[in-house]
């Protein structure tokens, strides 16, 4: 769970002139002042929000090389393995599938590159299986997750 | 890499001819979206650094999406609150909210790599 909060202050008489439902038209300035400070506040705590939200989802993928948790980011799959490991299970055991670089997809762990981004694509086409065993429904397209630090790269 | 001659942004890719406007790309014969995420890496105050800045992903979100593989738990959409402090004599606003992330079944949709940090 990811708790978020933060509180900002307005002043008595903006405060006041709030619960009184009237147009700021007539207010003191200071009110329509304080007003604008407090949207504001409420912005920054909306993108306060938001910025953790961004945050914990992206702890899944970043905490998902190995189980440190019950749940959430770094929690295990059904088959008990982390999120990107070498042998999932599927179908009661019937076989497993690796969802990292490695055997026949190229080198574990490997960097972004032309190779490395082609075993990856071939990993999701027939490399992965579901729970029945079948492969996965081909995307429109594909996506790419990257830091910025690789943008150029890619 | 992907906006190489041979590896060139579609149709589909929508306007402009900068890369931040085009971020769909064929690669080998597939469509590859490319989508860059300021947090990888990146220290925070909260949780540390996430990650690092070599690793990356591959992911079939149509299909993690269509099995809700991803999910996004809100646990209190958010209260926003107004109250007068006796003691202090202020006013204050206040804005809680709680959620969590957890993965059901994402591992055939995701492909991860550390690089090599």
């Amino acid at each position: 769970m990811f708790p978020y909060g933060g509180k900002r202050e307005v002043t008595k008489l903006a405060y006041d002139w709030a619960k009184s439902n009237n147009s700021l038209k007539n207010a003191d300035p200071s009110v329509a002042q304080a007003i604008a400070d407090f949207v504001d506040g409420v912005k920054d705590l909306r993108t306060g929000a938001s910025r953790d939200k961004a945050i914990e989802a992206t702890r899944i993928l970043t905490e998902g090389f190995a189980v440190t948790a019950a749940f959430g980011p770094g929690s295990a799959t059904p088959g008990g393995q982390s999120l990107f490991d070498t042998d999932h299970t599927y179908g009661n055991g019937a076989g497993t599938f690796r969802n990292v670089l490695g055997g026949s997809f190229g080198t574990l762990n490997d960097d972004l590159n032309a190779t490395s981004l082609q075993a990856a694509i071939n990993l999701l086409k027939y490399g992965t299986k579901t729970q029945r065993g079948d492969k996965i429904v081909k995307p429109d397209y594909y996506t790419l997750i990257i830091p910025t630090e690789l943008e150029v790269t890619a | 890499m992907i906006n190489s001659a041979t590896n060139a942004p579609g149709v589909f890719a929508g306007t402009g001819s900068n890369a931040n406007l085009i971020n769909t790309f064929y690669f080998g014969g597939n469509k590859v979206k490319f989508v860059s995420n300021p947090w990888l890496g990146a220290a925070t105050a909260e949780k540390g650094t996430l990650g690092n800045s070599t690793q990356w992903y591959l992911a079939n979100a149509m299909a993690a999406k269509s099995q809700r593989a991803m999910r996004y738990i809100a646990l209190n959409e958010g209260e926003l609150e107004m109250w007068y402090d006796e003691n202090t004599k202020n006013r204050y606003v206040s804005y809680y909210h709680a959620c969590a992330f957890d993965h059901y079944g994402a591992e055939p949709f995701y492909v991860g790599s550390l690089g090599t940090a």
